[in-house]
């Protein structure tokens, strides 16, 4: 009896340690799926170069975004990037272009990390002649690049949901800027697709 | 009761550090459960006491650990209406890691561990 005695004791000691370590253990993964909201809406997309010399049929523009995570957060990933934009001439003339699919091989986004994305753009129907009748009269300088941007990021949570960061970004050859408009949580496509907001 | 709420904390924890890292509990974080409830259920030393202790610790880790992750729903990180689908998310999750498998392994767990005491301390 006094050994059966002393191996529940000797258990109840392992017990006891195994649940503060592993509370331990669970507090550290805990802190980081906390910070991990806070650091989607930290994500930001830049827009460092927009080159612009377009032809009656194509708008040969080349787009420069940077995808950076200056939290703190590892253990994400850029998947895609999509981006729809518009054109605005001088006049207040919108020439809408359309959607870019930019395919990515999957990248490490990781805390600090920066991933660079060449965009070209040749335009769609007759907004390259459209664009290229304007010249005539303008500069391109004059002409602003309205971009609505979706980055797609690959998480934790991903085999029930995607992160999707968008953008809104405006851009001359002279400078751009972009703004988070929304971070959203979604399941995967497909029947009782829901959606939210963060 | 104590060795209640110990049981659930480390029911809780062992589900955290796995659903926090990849949402799915990998064949190494269920044997730990498992060793978890052979040996709560060796320490309550009786059938009946295991089986209702098991059942308080399941409801109070998966209490807690639901807490932990809607933890960015309570201090409004996530804005209506991305919380009631942060929720509804976890919910799904929990029940899908939890139900039906992982909970009767861990029940087996806990019956087989009141078994060893009974056997062996008696």
């Amino acid at each position: 009896m006094e050994v059966a005695a002393r191996a529940r004791d000797i258990l109840t000691m392992i017990f006891l340690i195994t649940t503060v370590t592993s509370a331990g253990v669970a507090g550290v993964f805990t802190y980081h799926y906390v910070q991990f909201f806070p650091s989607m809406k930290e994500l930001r997309l830049d827009i460092s170069l927009l080159s612009f010399n377009p032809t009656p049929l194509s708008l040969n523009a080349t787009v420069i975004f940077k995808v950076t995570n200056p939290s703190s957060y590892s253990g994400v990933s850029l998947t895609d990037f999509v981006t729809n934009f518009t054109i605005q001439a001088p006049g207040n003339v919108i020439i809408p272009q359309g959607f870019v699919d930019v395919y990515i091989r999957p990248k490490a986004l990781d805390s600090q990390n920066q991933i660079t994305l060449r965009v070209p753009i040749t335009g769609s129907r007759d907004g390259p002649y459209k664009i290229y009748q304007l010249l005539n009269t303008y500069t391109p300088s004059q002409f602003r690049f309205n971009f609505t941007s979706t980055v797609f990021v690959s998480t934790f949570l991903q085999s029930y949901a995607t992160v999707q960061a968008i953008y809104e970004c405006t851009t001359t050859i002279n400078t751009g800027s972009c703004d988070q408009a929304a971070v959203l949580l979604k399941t995967h496509p497909g029947p009782g697709t829901s959606a939210g907001g963060g | 009761m104590i060795l209640v709420l110990l049981w659930g904390i480390s029911i809780a924890s062992v589900f955290a550090q796995a659903v926090f890292q990849r949402t799915s509990l990998a064949v190494y974080d269920i044997a730990i459960l498992f060793v978890i409830c052979v040996a709560a259920g060796a320490l309550t030393q009786d059938f009946t006491k295991a089986i209702f202790g098991y059942i308080g610790a399941m409801i109070l880790g998966m209490t807690i650990l639901f807490v932990l992750a809607i933890i960015p729903v309570l201090t409004g990180t996530v804005a209506p209406p991305g919380d009631q689908f942060l929720i509804v998310l976890w919910i799904s999750i929990l029940v899908q890691q939890t139900f039906p498998t992982t909970m009767l392994l861990l029940f087996a767990g806990s019956i087989i561990g009141a078994g060893l005491a009974e056997h062996y301390w008696y």
